[in-house]
């Protein structure tokens, strides 16, 4: 393996510099020089034949996730807003936020794993090797990458300190996660707090990391990571709502995943309808039809009402997480419309890369 | 509000069609009436849902992931 990785280089805009009232542009170029940027690091030129397949596998989603129609790459999309509301200057983020790209793919990889999914981006690649790249990139790539681009002492321990007790909650999240799959009974309470745990703990993070960077305080920075962390629990738990509402195929259900909904209806029911709807997400994991019966048990006792109603309470803490920060109007705007931009373009308009 | 009375209120929202219609027209209004205290996230939260959706719109305003 090579150990002596070189920190990738990070263009400044190509003259296109930001002004505080031009934040929808400042973003889309940053954020299309951070998915160029982030592809580059993918590419892998620095490292090692051995590491350079692995880093591969990471285009893959990353390419899923950077186009207009999709919603806004949060991983990438949050560290710019962050910086833009503190200085107006997203650009200067964009070593968090390929930092922050890294980690969530890298993530990405691991819960596909975990799974048990087969990506067709994974090929030839063996198990062994992607569990090394799973448990090797979380842990190594964005400090590696944000340590070597010169921040101050100060600045790099901050941003050290918040990597890693980020990654423990995320992984406290995740672990929770998997404690739960297949199980018999799930506290709602406790799967929205795994929720909280792995995808907002994931955007809190983010958001946190680029506030570090950019000078704030612990306190500002935690105002930051509590508009995120609002926006990334709140956002997993419509994808999990989403999910049972697939034309095709639920995922979860074929996972065993307990999510909020699912929770909801195993503790809201008893007896024989509780019994029924153990077997058929039982059966469940390889049969449409069972999908289907255990949907309308889900949605019939108020399953999907309850999970849409707990999103919600997230955006709103994230609102007011927002309104206590200091933040230039124009800013303010576009951070605001964050949350209700289905597509990348609802977020950037015509300036969406 | 306590977990409980959430959940008392949603069943209460599958079960009995005539609050569901009340909580349609005026929900802080009737959840009010009806004795459950929703606290400040929870009434904001509330207001954000609009409750003539479909399950499908419902989701649909709450996935962005």
């Amino acid at each position: 393996m090579n150990s002596e990785v070189a920190a990738p280089s990070f263009p400044v805009l190509n003259g296109r510099l930001p002004t505080d009232d031009q934040p929808t542009m400042a973003t889309a170029a940053a954020f299309k020089d951070a998915v160029d940027s982030l592809r580059r690091y993918i590419g892998g030129t620095e490292f090692g034949p051995g590491l350079r397949p692995l880093l591969a596998c990471l285009a893959g989603p990353l390419d899923q996730h950077v186009v207009p129609e999709r919603p806004p790459f949060l991983p990438l999309i949050l560290p710019l807003l962050v910086r833009g509301g503190i200085d107006g200057r997203a650009e200067r983020a964009l070593p968090v936020a390929v930092a922050s790209g890294l980690l969530f793919l890298s993530f990405d990889l691991l819960d596909d794993l975990q799974d048990g999914d087969d990506r067709r981006w994974w090929r030839p690649l063996s198990r062994g090797e992607l569990l090394l790249a799973a448990a090797t990139f979380p842990a190594t790539l964005p400090q590696r990458l944000l340590l070597g681009v010169g921040l101050e002492a100060e600045v790099a321990a901050a941003l050290s300190h918040a990597l890693s007790n980020g990654l423990l909650e995320i992984a406290e999240g995740q672990a929770r996660d998997l404690a739960g799959l297949n199980a018999s009974y799930a506290d709602p309470v406790a799967v929205e707090a795994s929720v909280a745990g792995k995808s907002g703990a994931q955007m809190g993070l983010y958001a946190r990391m680029a506030a570090l960077a950019a000078g704030s305080g612990e306190d500002e920075a935690g105002q930051w990571a509590s508009w995120a962390h609002g926006i990334g629990t709140a956002g997993q738990l419509g994808s999990d709502l989403q999910d049972l509402l697939d034309p095709v195929w639920s995922r979860d259900l074929a996972a065993g995943a307990r999510t909020l909904p699912i929770a909801f209806a195993l503790h809201s029911l008893d007896g024989d309808a509780r019994s029924e709807l153990l077997v058929l997400l039982d059966a469940a994991k390889v049969e449409r039809q069972a999908q289907l019966q255990a949907i309308e048990q889900i949605r019939g006792c108020g399953g999907m009402i309850f999970a849409a109603f707990r999103s919600r309470i997230h955006l709103v803490r994230s609102e007011q997480a927002l309104e206590r920060l200091k933040c230039p109007p124009a800013w303010r705007t576009l951070l605001g419309r964050l949350p209700a931009a289905q597509t990348l373009h609802d977020l950037l308009g015509a300036e969406a890369p | 509000m306590e977990q409980s009375q959430i959940e008392r209120l949603v069943e209460r929202w599958m079960n009995d069609p005539e609050f569901r219609n009340r909580m349609r027209t005026a929900p802080l209004e009737t959840v009010a009436a009806e004795g459950y205290e929703l606290t400040d996230e929870e009434q904001q939260a509330l207001q954000r849902l609009d409750l003539n959706q479909s399950d499908e719109a419902l989701v649909r305003h709450a996935n962005f992931a």
